[in-house]
């Protein structure tokens, strides 16, 4: 049998909640060996995508496709090939992690070969598993989760915010875990608010506001469409010229501070390089334009409906 | 298609495992005061004692308790008594309520329910075996009731000897009477969205239930409500007038948990959950 083109497929996925919008219209899909990225500020949709893909909650319309099969609300869809890891994660307290993992893994096929690679996985996160999960901190509770959503060996990982609450090291072997299970053909859903974490783990993602898609695509393109920082050192001969916001509408003023100014700008920056170009100019300096910039910029105030896809995502829209 | 998802024997077997301890304190509270009652009423100057204190009470809760049955050669009655004694209707109730309202509503209000659910694992199998550990574990107490009965009645004295089997068919009609509000508990689990408001339903349902009882005693106009009581159809009279079991009252009982038990059924797949 033909394997499904795509591992997760959302396809005009609309919920509302009674009068309030959950996501509206959301549509694209993951590939299997891709770790694809899922961005939005608090309340954007992304909790709700997800639970309408876990059959959690009935969507009002649309469909969630999982590994080439729709999903059916509250019938563990391909859940025996789905890993797991809710955003707010909280596990029963009183068992050991062991045994709530070892309870967990078999409620699936294959729980021996869970629990044999649940030894390994827990050494590499540095989890004691035998300990009482209420004696647990925060970060090692989430390690729980991280082992129940690997210990099968998933085909299909859907992660809502992975690394909440680790330390820095541990982030890095949650990443390499992620890296790994793609690499081993198995399709990532991160679900994040730490941009570092999608910038350096995802190849593609999905930005979300106010329950609408905003933007779809490379990350690499999401970064491109951010706000580009440029720092200006004018000389000392005169005054610091006034900038002159009405004369280029696409940039702004950040800061200034003696004869220094800092100036954001997006598309083409002919028109600022003009006005500085007549200036004297001792030095300039452009950082590196991070995510976090490209995503404020999504998530600031306007109308939700200024979609931005690339080319390739345009293209493969339903 | 995926394949069907076999039978989450390992959730029943950890739920089991958590009501265990509780289940293990109703039933043993449940025997000793059974037992208890079998040693107090063993005395025949206790039973004196007791029918002159029953002769105090209003005309109405002397019917309910069972009136011109409470005679002092009706001693299996006056035993019987203790299954419907408030602290037993507690312990039973605070089972019929609490664990319907834990294993359904309280696991999704502690966010555990959104885990068991991300496993090969439908919401239909997850609301059976919340079905048979609230059904199982108050049909389990029946040989409890009727055991600690058994053997009061085997180390005290009482002559003519307690009619056993009458003790059984009772225990068994009352706990499919503690099935029947513990149905009501599965719907409420399923319905409501925090598991204080399920509790209170179940409470509220039970206490009406015994108001229904009371008020039917009091007024003979209202004699006919009793039959919306549970209660009703658990009549202690009848079940040590005839050496019958009681199939009409219990298939009643059994239908009204059943109707329930679907109802909840069908709510539960059809909310959003988590909530």
């Amino acid at each position: 049998m033909p394997s499904p083109p795509y591992a997760l497929e959302f396809q005009s996925l609309t919920k509302w909640y009674g009068d309030t919008l959950g996501v509206e219209d959301l549509s694209f899909s993951v590939e299997r060996g891709e770790i694809f990225g899922f961005l939005g500020p608090n309340g954007a949709g992304k909790t709700t995508s997800i639970r309408c893909a876990m059959g959690l909650i009935l969507p009002t319309s649309g469909d969630v496709f999982l590994l080439g099969e729709r999903c059916r609300t509250g019938r563990a869809t391909r859940h025996d090939r789905i890993g797991y890891l809710p955003g707010d994660f909280r596990v029963w307290t009183a068992p050991t992690a062991r045994q709530t993992l070892t309870m967990l893994a078999a409620l699936g096929p294959d729980a021996s070969a869970a629990n044999s690679r649940r030894a390994a996985l827990a050494e590499r996160l540095g989890l004691k598993p035998d300990r009482a999960v209420w004696t647990l901190s925060k970060g090692n509770r989430q390690k729980v989760g991280i082992l129940n959503a690997f210990q099968h060996r998933p085909d299909l990982l859907i992660l809502d915010e992975p690394t909440s609450g680790l330390d820095p090291l541990v982030r890095q072997s949650v990443w390499q875990l992620i890296r790994e299970a793609a690499a081993d053909g198995a399709a990532v859903l991160l679900s994040s608010h730490d941009l570092t974490e999608v910038e350096t783990v995802c190849n593609r993602a999905a930005v979300l506001r106010a329950g609408r898609l905003v933007h779809l695509g490379p990350v690499s393109g999401l970064v491109e469409q951010g706000e580009i920082r440029m720092r200006v050192l004018f000389q000392d001969a005169g005054p610091v010229p006034f900038f002159p916001a009405s004369e280029i509408p696409n940039a702004r003023l950040v800061e200034q501070k003696d004869r220094f100014l800092c100036l954001a700008y997006h598309g083409q920056p002919d028109a600022l390089l003009k006005w500085i170009a007549r200036y004297p100019v001792e030095r300039m300096e452009m950082p590196e334009t991070s995510l976090e910039e490209a995503f404020a910029r999504y998530y600031g105030e306007g109308p939700a409906s200024n979609l931005s896809f690339s080319p390739e995502e345009r293209d493969t829209l339903p | 298609m995926s394949p069907r998802p076999a039978f989450p024997f390992a959730l029943l077997r950890f739920w089991a495992w958590r009501l265990a301890l509780g289940w293990c304190l109703i039933a043993g509270m449940s025997f000793l005061l059974q037992f208890a009652n079998c040693a107090v009423a063993s005395k025949n100057q206790n039973i004196q004692v007791f029918l002159t204190f029953v002769n105090l009470l209003p005309n109405a809760i002397r019917e309910i308790i069972g009136k011109d049955a409470l005679s002092a050669g009706n001693i299996a009655f006056i035993v019987a008594l203790a299954y419907e004694h408030p602290i037993e209707l507690i312990l039973h109730l605070s089972w019929a309520a609490g664990v319907p309202t834990g294993l359904l509503v309280g696991e999704v209000q502690r966010g555990h329910m959104e885990l068991i659910l991300s496993r090969a694992v439908t919401k239909s199998q997850v609301y059976f075996c919340a079905l048979l550990l609230t059904l199982g574990g108050l049909l389990a107490l029946a040989p409890v009731l009727c055991g600690a009965t058994a053997l009061g009645s085997h180390l005290f004295h009482y002559e003519p000897p307690l009619p056993i089997s009458r003790f059984w068919h009772l225990a068994v009609n009352f706990e499919l009477v503690c099935c029947a509000t513990a149905a009501v508990g599965l719907v409420a689990g399923s319905y409501f969205h925090r598991r204080n408001r399920a509790v209170g339903v179940v409470v509220a349902y039970a206490v009406v239930d015994q108001f229904i009882l009371l008020f039917s005693a009091i007024w003979p106009d209202l004699k006919f409500i009793s039959r919306f009581s549970l209660f009703h159809y658990a009549k202690r009279s009848e079940i040590f007038s005839n050496p019958d079991w009681p199939l009409g009252d219990m298939a009643i009982l059994a239908v009204i948990a059943c109707i329930l038990t679907l109802a909840g059924a069908i709510i539960w797949n059809r909310r959003d959950l988590p909530s």
